[in-house]
């Protein structure tokens, strides 16, 4: 982990500041970085009442106690669905809120999980996320 | 023809694009730091974070500034202390569901 930086990536291109050089940093091309975009805004505008957000990169043991704790961070953790992704460990969390839960059931999000892992084993970081975000969107609409 | 000329063309010839194919294989890549990656292999990236509406990010977090406080609890992620804290937020996380998966 890069001194624990953190490059926030945002969706809406009005302030291409800092964050910029950090996300090109990731394990992400400019290519895939648009794939995933695309992918957010379509699952924002499929499931309307819910917040989708993707985090890459290493989570501490244990892996769900971790991406719950990312998920707390989200401004509205309610409404937030949080796919987060360590490839290092090889471990994969997908956090929904409490009113996300009741769109997205535990079962159709280890749906998602399963696709996304399958993509992930095949090295397909970007294609898992964007094949998750879909499930999970279309689920919740 | 000679014996050189045949020496440098039944010999020489081969011999230099056998040179070139090795020199291409094994010569210094442009893009030498992949971008890809590999499932067992270190990942040795930036951490990175997508959030898909940042003007309500920074409007909910108004004052308390999420990005740093971010940073802060993933940098000192290595610590003791923040491992207990990621153990409570385990225990004392409000119901959330979601699922878990490994490759």
């Amino acid at each position: 982990m890069a001194a624990g930086e953190l490059a926030v990536r945002e969706e809406t291109h009005a302030a291409p500041s800092a964050a910029r050089p950090d996300v090109l940093d990731g394990p992400f091309t400019t290519r895939q970085l648009l794939r995933i975009d695309e992918a957010l805004r379509l699952a924002e505008r499929t499931a309307e009442t819910l917040t989708f957000s993707v985090y890459v990169g290493p989570l501490h043991e244990p892996t769900t106690g971790a991406a719950r704790k990312l998920h707390d961070q989200l401004p509205s953790p309610a409404d937030s669905v949080l796919i987060a992704v360590s490839p290092e460990q090889r471990k994969l969390e997908i956090v929904t809120g409490t009113q996300a839960v009741k769109l997205i059931p535990d079962r159709s999000a280890a749906l998602a999980a399963l696709s996304m892992t399958a993509a992930f084993g095949g090295g397909d970081l970007a294609g898992g996320i964007v094949t998750g975000l879909r499930m999970l969107a279309d689920q919740a609409s | 023809m000679t014996a050189l000329e045949a020496v440098l063309v039944f010999a020489g010839i081969p011999l230099a694009v056998v040179l070139i194919v090795v020199g291409l294989v094994y010569g210094p890549s442009t893009g030498s730091k992949s971008r890809r990656y590999r499932p067992g292999r270190p990942f040795t990236f930036t951490p990175v974070w997508f959030l898909a509406r940042p003007e309500e990010m920074s409007l909910a977090s108004a004052g308390t500034d999420m990005a740093p406080a971010s940073v802060k609890a993933l940098s000192s992620g290595a610590t003791a202390h923040a491992e207990d804290q990621e153990l409570t937020g385990l225990v004392s996380a409000t119901v959330k569901g979601g699922a878990s998966g490994s490759w």
